[in-house]
């Protein structure tokens, strides 16, 4: 079930620049996910974190600068032509659909339209069925229920659980752990391991304990630009990073 | 890949029993139905009986706009534009080109058909949804009548067009004429069930689930991978295909095609049958339509011309104090008590 | 050359009346997030308030200055009673004013007849101007109507509740978290915007047929110029009002007034389609 997928993936941002008026929120950034199973995005508030998945989701048009699918420029589509080549995002509030039922929300997401070239990849996630992912994300006895009966955890787990089903190269993860107890949260860390065996995924978090035990690389991000990148023994032990994000962190 | 055992349950039996359980409960409502149309023509009197039958197509109407607002979240005042011009399609090219048949009911469905994908097209890629999208639809339905009534050599102006010719349908070597009295009856009950099993293929298709979708977060659905303007586009299409063809055959059953069967007021009764029924069921836009226009019938009878004030008055009180309609609430007090009864869980309707 | 004059009047004419209505269902739904279907009943209110008051004898220059007043008040009794319960429900808001359109609309036919009435002219004259001679009162109803629009303007931009107003418009949340009492401002501005509806019925009195349904007409195309406008823009509402009627007019001059009609929806609806984030507007982030 684990082989991995025949192509390698790569999600490329381009010395990218994004100013919304007067306000430069990326600067010239470059980065480039698809190394690591699991990358993690870091930075203090207004670093533009969100606005890189906004970027990569094609809901924010860069400046200047290009965006790159496996080498392939996808600058300037749509979001609904991003999430058709695969690249799916979860966001930081968690919304599904909260009038049909939990199996109807997997189903919808399992039968996501995708490029052809997606649907005939074998291995990774293209296999699995909306059953299998309920059963990982523990909704199997809530399947008949309206997804607004759920918890703000089951959310989570049901909007990461969807954004799984339909057909990643590249998950996007928004804060997953966000409002999640202890727990939850190491459940939730468990569960985005497994699923980065199948598709690569790019997680932002602040909370440096999950990011501890998702393991994968690190980019700090701050102020629109690349401050830092490496593994998360090397970040936190970088005294910049500690500087301008961590040692805040500490003092706070 | 390793499995992480967590609330790992064999629970998964439950929503095929489910399924099975609702398509069994919905064929059965369906037989009665039909059991319910097949004796009314027996116990009716023939006024009523033509009554009836303008009631049972009254309610296509409502279903196509269920479609689309109770399914798709998007509230449309051209329903009344789509089954009006369904109506004159049909009358103009019975009374003026001696079109009959299959050829005409396929007029009557197609001239909206197009009409509906023409302005469906635009508004949604044009990104016009919810409020927008219902005052553009309002400006059609106002403009289309305006057309209708100053169209004179070809709508009939005011008066519109008179002695409409009923429907003889050809099945190969023989044919059903439904011109008749009994006929015309039949014709309206056959509009309402076809439009009734194209509405419960919807509702069980991946394409009325999309829809679902898109009325709970659009975004959502679009950051899927799903083009919902299309999506949008064809339930506002599918939706004037079902008021046309009621339109239509209403200008055949009642033999004239005229302006107040395409004006802002008819619009706005078709959402309140839908809105009083229960706007998210299909059984709720059949019992609105069914109550509404009975009670209209009544209380005109002592009360000449107060009918939209009485429309108005139910749409406010309705809307604030009981927005889910009579169905939903049914469904709610059903539920409570099977709640209190020990049974699984109340389906609380969403919204 | 004299077409075009005319064709100028005529459509400066449409375009003032469009505009007042266009901006009070604008400030409404900026402000409220509410469509407010019964707005053409308002015009209608404006209308026959001007019709008991010269009735009575009183000159119509002081119905003008009442009837504004009539429909400010009934507005806001209208959103302490009905709106209130609606903000942010934008389809049940819709409903619940249909309905009151129907009830408002029986209401005026209860009391006033279902026959037209009218109102004498308070100036009878005509303007010439480069030989074209207009009715002298349309051509103040014009600059009238501007000079309203122009004061809307300057108090939206200048007294501090337009400017809270506007903090409103740009983000309701923010505005509610710093201590703006958000209810009262929806009052006022539910009644600003019906007293623009009324002021446009009262300008209208003397040259139009006065029915409870009068103000349909006007209400599709101001509805469709605020969207044209673009969401909470109001000088994009009177860009749009401007759109709106001046094609009407120039197509309706062209072919039959009906034509006017047909083809600036469809004119306005392949407009929305180019640019479906209204005519005036700043770049924005896009979202699917």
């Amino acid at each position: 079930m684990s082989a991995p997928s025949k192509t390698s993936p790569s999600l490329v941002l381009e010395s990218v620049t994004v100013k919304f008026g007067g306000l430069t929120v990326l600067d010239d950034l470059s980065l480039e996910f698809g190394h690591s199973p699991i990358s993690s995005l870091i930075g203090p508030n207004g670093a533009g974190k969100t606005t890189v998945f906004n970027t990569f989701s094609g809901i924010v048009e860069p400046t200047t600068g290009r965006l790159l699918l496996d080498g392939e420029d996808i600058t300037g589509r749509s979001p609904i032509d991003i999430a058709r080549a695969g690249v799916v995002r979860k966001f930081q509030v968690p919304t599904v659909f909260h009038g049909i039922t939990v199996a109807d929300n997997l189903k919808i997401a399992v039968d996501a339209p995708r490029e052809r070239s997606l649907r005939q990849q074998e291995g990774s996630a293209q296999s699995w069925e909306p059953t299998d992912v309920a059963k990982q994300f523990g909704l199997m006895s809530k399947m008949n229920a309206l997804a607004s009966e759920l918890s703000h955890g089951e959310r989570q787990w049901l909007e990461i659980g969807m954004a799984f089903l339909a057909h990643p190269r590249f998950l996007l993860l928004d804060e997953p752990a966000a409002g999640l107890g202890p727990e939850e949260s190491t459940h939730t860390a468990d569960l985005i391991k497994n699923i980065s065996e199948h598709c690569k995924t790019i997680v932002i978090e602040h909370d440096m304990k999950f990011i501890r035990e998702l393991g994968g690389d690190v980019t700090v991000l701050h102020q629109g630009q690349l401050l830092r990148h490496g593994s998360m023994e090397e970040i936190e032990s970088d005294q910049v990073v500690r500087d301008v994000y961590l040692g805040r962190e500490a003092n706070a | 890949m390793t499995v992480i055992d967590v609330n790992v349950e064999q629970d998964s039996t439950v929503e095929v029993s489910k399924g099975k359980n609702g398509l069994v409960r919905t064929g059965g409502a369906v037989a009665a139905l039909v059991g319910v149309l097949a004796i009314l023509p027996s116990v009716l009197s023939p006024f009523n009986l033509i009554f009836a039958a303008q009631i049972l197509i009254y309610a296509t109407v409502a279903l196509s706009l269920q479609l689309l607002w109770g399914r798709a979240g998007q509230l449309s005042f051209g329903q009344a534009a789509f089954f009006g011009i369904g109506a004159y399609s049909y009358a103009i090219v019975g009374t003026r080109y001696d079109i009959g048949g299959w050829l005409s009911v396929g007029i009557a469905v197609a001239v909206p058909v197009l009409m509906a994908f023409v302005l469906g097209y635009f508004l949604f890629f044009g990104k016009v949804r919810d409020a927008y999208f219902s005052i553009v639809t309002l400006a059609f339905v106002l403009i289309a009548n305006q057309v209708v009534i100053s169209w004179r050599s070809v709508t009939g102006g005011d008066t519109g067009l008179t002695r409409v010719p009923g429907l003889v349908l050809p099945f190969g070597a023989f044919s059903i004429d439904f011109s008749t009295r009994n006929g015309r009856y039949y014709l309206a009950a056959t509009v309402l069930l076809v439009g009734l099993l194209v509405l419960l293929w919807v509702r069980s298709s991946s394409f009325g689930l999309v829809l679902e979708a898109i009325r709970d977060d659009e975004n959502r659905a679009a950051f899927l991978g799903y083009n919902t303007s299309w999506y949008l586009t064809a339930a506002f299409t599918l939706s004037a295909a079902i008021a046309g063809l009621a339109g239509g055959m209403f200008a055949s059953v009642s033999t004239l095609a005229a302006p107040d069967m395409l004006d802002q007021f008819l619009s706005i009764q078709i959402l309140t049958w839908v809105a009083i029924g229960g706007r998210n069921y299909l059984a709720g836009a059949l019992v609105g339509t069914v109550i509404m226009r009975i009670l209209s019938d009544q209380i005109s009878s002592f009360l000449t011309d107060s009918w939209p004030l009485v429309v108005g008055l139910f749409f406010i009180i309705v809307v604030l104090a009981f927005p889910q309609g009579i169905v939903g609430e049914l469904t709610r007090i059903k539920n409570r008590n099977v709640a209190r009864l020990g049974g699984r869980r109340a389906n609380v309707s969403p919204k | 050359m004299d077409s075009l004059i005319s064709f100028v009047l005529n459509a400066a004419f449409l375009v003032s009346i469009l505009s007042l209505v266009a901006l009070g269902l604008g400030v409404i739904y900026g402000l409220l997030g509410v469509i407010n279907m019964a707005h053409g009943e308002l015009i209608a209110i404006g209308a026959y308030t001007v019709v008991v008051l010269t009735e009575l004898g009183l000159p119509y220059w002081t119905a003008l200055a009442v009837a504004p007043a009539v429909g400010m008040v009934l507005g806001m009794l209208l959103e302490a009673t009905l709106i209130r319960r609606l903000t942010d429900r934008p389809l049940d808001a819709i409903l619940v004013t249909v309905g009151l359109s129907l009830v408002l609309q029986q209401t005026l036919k209860a009391w006033f007849g279902a026959t037209a009435r009218s109102v004498p002219s308070p100036i009878n004259g005509t303007f010439d101007l480069l030989g074209v001679s207009y009715p002298l009162f349309r051509v103040m109803i014009i600059v009238v109507a501007t000079a309203i629009m122009a004061l809307t303007f300057v108090f939206f931009v200048k007294s501090s509740f337009g400017l809270v107003v506007q903090a409103i418009f740009q983000n309701r949340e923010a505005a509610v978290t710093n201590g703006v009492n958000a209810g009262k401002y929806n009052r006022i501005a539910f009644g600003l915007g019906t007293a623009l509806a009324a002021f446009a019925g009262s300008l209208l009195a003397p040259s139009a047929a006065v029915l409870p349904q009068m103000g349909a007409f006007y209400l599709g195309p101001a509805f469709i110029a605020v969207i044209l406008g673009g969401e909470k823009r109001l000088l994009g509402a009177v860009a749009g009002a401007a759109f709106m009627g001046g094609l009407e007019v120039f197509i309706g001059d062209t072919f039959t007034r009906t034509w006017g009609r047909v083809g600036v929806l469809i004119l306005a609806i392949i407009v929305i389609r180019m640019w479906p984030g209204g005519l005036v507007r700043e770049p924005k982030a896009r979202v699917a």
